[in-house]
């Protein structure tokens, strides 16, 4: 074969190859930027949203509990949930006449609550969960008051300050 | 033989282009991270420090994954930051450890002598045009769990 043609045919076979590489790298990368890069709107399990427009319309505590929460395996997780809610929603449940999920994504939910004249009730909350296989009832979940590192933050509560 | 020669030209012209392909993907994958790592990352220079100097070395480089409208806010000159945050710290080495991370949620932990090690700090973000948006920082009051541990 002559020098000229065997150098061609190399030169072919690593053209093909890397011209393989690179739309792998290309459809590679086009995935990670949208999959990654891209923000997703998380839809909120219909469970979660269930509960908070219970919560926020009986202000019942023990009702939801019963309806939204695992008994557990002690029947002491219920009751826990109840006592939870009442900690770390107090008394500003009952000025709540509306709320409004501010950040919504997978596992995690924050909520600001409205009063009646329609003004924010801070600070926010955020719930985090975990469902049941059959996504009726929550498994595991952590609450909490979303309280900012400034005091000048509108949203800073002295109620919540220890 | 013109046209084999011209052929070679064109073979090493397109492997060249190709090359370059390969070398700019390979490149834009080394420098792409996620929403996750972006706020790992923000959230570990700002908070990792061994006294105020290191501190300052590092502002540069959170600030370089902040959105340019949101860095007056994050800057160490700034009083209201310093007062709210830095300070707390009594310029004493800190450390984070990361409880909980996803896309836009980070909890972490401060690991510093004046900092009670319990408590419990949460950093939520979004990130735009490969920087950190709509950025807020709150203390996590009043943890009440249930069920298996989720943070």
């Amino acid at each position: 074969m002559p020098k000229t043609l065997l150098k061609l045919t190399v030169s072919n076979s690593l053209l093909y190859t890397m011209c393989a590489v690179a739309i792998l790298l290309i459809c590679l990368v086009s995935y990670m930027v949208y999959f990654l890069y891209t923000a997703k709107e998380v839809e909120t399990p219909s469970v979660i949203l269930a509960l908070f427009d219970d919560l926020f319309t009986s202000k019942d505590f023990n009702k939801v509990a019963q309806k939204y929460f695992l008994p557990g395996s002690t029947g002491g997780y219920r009751n826990k949930s109840v006592l939870h809610m009442e900690y770390v929603l107090g008394d500003s449940i009952a000025e709540v006449s509306a709320y409004e999920l501010s950040n919504s994504e997978d596992g995690y939910i924050e909520v600001t609550m409205y009063d009646e004249e329609g003004s924010p009730v801070y600070p926010r909350f955020g719930f985090f969960y975990k469902l049941t296989e059959d996504e009726s009832k929550i498994d595991s979940y952590v609450m909490v008051r979303l309280q900012p590192f400034s005091r000048l933050n509108e949203e800073y509560s002295k109620e919540w300050m220890m | 033989m013109d046209d084999v020669r011209r052929r070679t030209t064109d073979f090493k012209i397109l492997l060249v282009i190709i090359a370059v392909t390969l070398l700019y993907g390979v490149l834009i994958l080394l420098t792409l991270r996620s929403p996750e790592s972006l706020g790992k990352q923000c959230i570990f220079l700002m908070y990792t420090f061994n006294d105020l100097y290191d501190l300052q070395d590092k502002e540069s480089k959170w600030l370089s994954l902040i959105d340019k409208e949101l860095q007056d806010d994050f800057r160490l000159d700034n009083d209201s930051r310093m007062i709210s945050t830095y300070f707390k710290f009594k310029n004493k080495p800190t450390k984070v450890e990361f409880i909980y991370s996803s896309n836009s949620v980070i909890v972490y932990k401060v690991k510093n002598e004046n900092i009670d090690e319990d408590r419990l700090f949460m950093f939520t973000f979004r990130v735009s045009k490969g920087r950190l948006t709509s950025i807020r920082e709150y203390e996590l009051k009043g943890v009440s769990k249930g069920g298996t541990d989720i943070i």
